[in-house]
C-alpha cells in the first residue's frame, strides 16, 4: 500500500511551472527511446513465460543500476486504477495497456528531487522497454539527454536488438533505427481560429512530422491542443529529430505571437462572443465534461492573452486541465469511493469556478 | 493533400499497401471515403491512435481487405508467400500484414524482400545513420564509421573541396587497415 501511494504523489507532485508567458504555446515536451532485449522475440509473439523473463530480466538489472536507485518497480497490476489511469493520463503508458496488464511493468522516478521532470521505463508494452521522459515547455534536447543517460545505463547490463543496416530493431517497423519518438504537446488557439494551422501541419507533413489532435479521436479538435512528433526514425540521426523539433517549436512559438497579433488588430464580434459564451458557461453550469471544459478554458485563455476579457482572474492552462482530468478529481476530491460521472463533471465545474471567478467563495 | 477516391475532400488517412510483388502503392483517402470503401470499419476510424500518424503502418498493413471491387487489392492470390513463415519466431506474413508488426529481430531479414520497400516508403531510406550501442564489436563502429566517412568524401568531391576529400581519404584507409586487422584478430 505505500507503494502506492508513492506513485500517487510523484504524479500529483508532477507540477508544471511557467516563467514565462510565451511557454504556454509548447505545454509538454516527451522523448522515449524504444529498445528490445536481444536474445527474446518481440511482444508481439512473445507469450507468458517470455513476458515474465523479460520482467525478471529487466527488474534485476534496475536493481543493480545505481543510477536507478531512486526509481521504482511497480508490475501494473499492483497499481491501483487511479493511478494506472493518472500514468494514462500523462502519456507514461498506453491507454491499451489497461486491458491487459500482466506481464507489464513500469519503472517510475520516485524520489521527488526534480519535480519538474518525469522519467520512466515501461516494460513489456509493444516493445520491451520503452524509456520516457516528460518535461513541462519547451524541453525536447533536455528530455533526450535524460532518456540517454538511462539508456546508457542499461546498456551496461543489457544487450539490445541492432542490425548494423536498419538500426535499433522494434516490433513495428515504423520505429527503427533510433527507436526515437519525440513528441510536443501545443495549445494553438489563435492559430485554429486564423486557421493558420491548416498550412502548417501541411507544411510539417511534408517534413516527415505528424500532427494529431492532443485528446481529440480522429480528427477532431479538442480546446486548440495538438501533439508533433516525427515519423521518420530510420536514415536521420538522433541529433537531426531533436534539432528539427526543438526548431519546430520554436517556430510554432512565433506563429501563435503572429497570428494573435493578427486576431487582435481585427474587430471581431464572433470572437468577443465566444469568449464571453464560455465565461458564461464557466460560470453558470452545473455539470461540465471534461472535453467541454478544454474548450471553454482554451478559449478563456485566449481570451485573456488577447486582453478581450478581464472579468476572470489570469490562470496556468496547463497545471488547469491537469488538475481537472477524471482522474485527477476522483484521487483529490473524491476519496475512497468510486464516483459517478456526475459527480466528476459538478466537482470540476466547481474546481473551475474556484481558479477562474473573481469573486468565488 | 487531396483524397484519392472523392478529389474533394482532405485526406487524413494514408494507406500504404505492399503487395506480393513487393510493390508498394500509397493511398491518400478522406476519412468517408475510407470508410465507404471498406477499408476501415468506424471503430478502427474512431479508435484515437489511428490519428497518430506513427501508427500508419501498424493500421494500414492491418486493414487490407480482399476488396474485389477495388483493384488495390487485386495481388492477393498467391496464397504460398502469405504463408511464408519466419524460421526463428514462426510468425506468417499475413499474420504481420494483419497486425502491422514483425515477431522478432530476424524477420527483418527473413521478409527483407516484403518490407524493405514498405520501410523505405515510409522511412528515409534503409540506412540507420544514428548511434549505435555501446557494447556492440568494435568492427562494427569501425565498418559504420568507413561508411559515414565516404558520404562526406563524396560531399567534398561534390564541391571540390580536394583538400579536405585527401584527408577523409588517407582516413578511411587507415580505418580499412584496421578492419582487415581486426577482422584476423577475430579468426584466430
Ligand atoms: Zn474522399
Ligand atoms: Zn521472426
Amino acid at each position: 500500500m505505500e507503494e502506492n501511494i508513492l506513485v500517487n504523489q510523484n504524479l500529483k507532485d508532477l507540477k508544471f511551472k511557467y516563467n514565462n508567458e510565451k511557454q504556454q504555446v509548447v505545454l509538454n515536451s516527451y522523448v522515449s527511446l524504444f529498445r528490445n532485449i536481444s536474445g527474446y522475440k518481440f511482444n508481439s509473439v512473445t507469450d507468458k513465460t517470455d513476458k515474465e523473463a523479460i520482467l525478471n530480466l529487466v527488474a534485476d538489472v534496475k536493481s543493480k543500476t545505481s543510477s536507478l536507485k531512486g526509481f521504482n518497480f511497480y508490475n501494473l497490476r499492483d497499481i491501483p486504477r487511479l493511478q494506472r489511469q493518472l500514468l494514462i493520463d500523462q502519456k507514461v503508458i498506453s491507454g491499451s495497456t489497461v486491458q491487459k496488464i500482466s506481464g507489464k511493468a513500469v519503472i517510475i522516478n520516485s524520489n521527488l528531487v526534480d519535480k519538474n521532470k518525469l522519467t520512466a521505463i515501461t516494460v513489456n508494452e509493444d516493445e520491451h522497454l520503452k524509456i520516457e521522459c516528460i518535461m513541462p515547455g519547451r524541453n525536447i534536447s533536455s528530455c533526450y539527454k535524460e532518456v540517454l543517460k538511462i539508456e546508457k545505463d542499461l546498456e551496461k547490463k543489457l544487450s539490445f536488438s541492432f542490425n548494423k543496416n536498419l538500426g535499433y530493431l522494434t516490433s513495428n517497423p515504423s520505429l527503427i533505427g533510433t527507436g526515437l519518438k519525440a513528441t510536443i504537446i501545443v495549445h494553438v488557439p489563435s492559430m485554429v481560429i486564423s486557421t493558420r494551422i491548416v498550412d502548417f501541419i501541411k507544411n510539417l507533413n511534408q517534413t516527415g512530422y505528424g500532427v494529431s489532435s492532443f485528446f481529440g479521436e480522429g480528427n477532431e479538435i479538442i480546446g486548440n491542443l495538438f501533439q508533433i512528433s516525427n515519423l521518420i526514425t530510420l536514415g536521420k540521426n538522433e541529433e537531426s529529430i531533436i534539432e528539427e523539433l526543438t526548431a519546430i517549436s520554436k517556430n510554432i512559438i512565433e506563429e501563435e505571437e503572429e497570428a494573435k497579433k493578427e486576431l487582435k488588430s481585427t474587430d471581431n464580434f464572433s470572437i468577443e462572443d465566444s469568449v464571453y459564451r464560455s465565461f458564461g458557461m464557466i460560470k453558470y453550469a452545473k455539470l461540465l465534461s471534461f472535453e467541454e471544459s478544454l474548450e471553454l478554458l482554451s478559449i478563456l485563455k485566449f481570451g485573456i492573452d488577447l486582453g478581450i476579457i478581464d472579468e476572470i482572474k489570469k490562470f496556468d492552462f496547463y497545471e488547469l486541465i491537469n488538475l481537472i482530468s477524471d482522474s485527477n478529481i476522483e484521487i483529490n476530491y473524491i476519496k475512497n469511493k468510486k464516483a459517478t460521472l456526475d459527480e466528476i463533471d459538478f466537482i470540476r465545474a466547481c474546481v473551475i469556478r474556484e481558479k477562474l471567478l473573481k469573486d468565488y467563495n | 493533400m487531396i483524397c484519392d477516391n472523392c478529389r474533394k475532400n482532405e485526406a487524413t488517412i494514408h494507406l500504404i499497401q505492399l503487395n506480393n510483388n513487393g510493390e508498394v502503392k500509397k493511398f491518400d483517402l478522406c476519412k468517408e471515403c475510407a470508410k465507404e470503401l471498406a477499408f476501415l470499419s468506424d471503430e478502427n476510424i474512431n479508435e484515437s491512435e489511428f490519428n497518430n500518424s506513427t501508427n500508419i503502418l501498424a493500421i494500414d498493413l492491418g486493414f487490407f481487405n480482399e476488396n474485389e471491387s477495388f483493384d488495390f487489392f487485386n495481388n492477393l492470390n498467391s496464397v504460398n508467400k502469405e504463408n511464408k513463415r519466419c524460421q526463428y519466431c514462426n510468425i506468417s506474413l499475413s499474420a504481420i500484414k494483419k497486425i502491422g508488426r514483425v515477431g522478432c529481430p530476424k524477420c527483418y531479414d527473413e521478409f527483407k524482400e516484403e518490407l524493405n520497400p514498405l520501410i523505405k516508403l515510409i522511412q528515409t531510406g534503409i540506412e540507420h545513420k544514428g548511434k549505435i550501442p555501446i557494447n556492440s564489436n568494435r568492427r562494427l563502429k569501425i565498418e559504420k564509421k568507413i561508411k559515414d566517412l565516404k558520404f562526406m568524401l563524396e560531399e567534398q568531391i561534390i564541391i571540390e573541396n580536394f583538400e579536405e576529400a585527401a584527408k577523409l581519404r588517407d582516413k578511411i584507409s587507415s580505418l580499412q587497415k584496421k578492419l582487415y586487422y581486426s577482422g584476423r584478430k577475430l579468426k584466430k
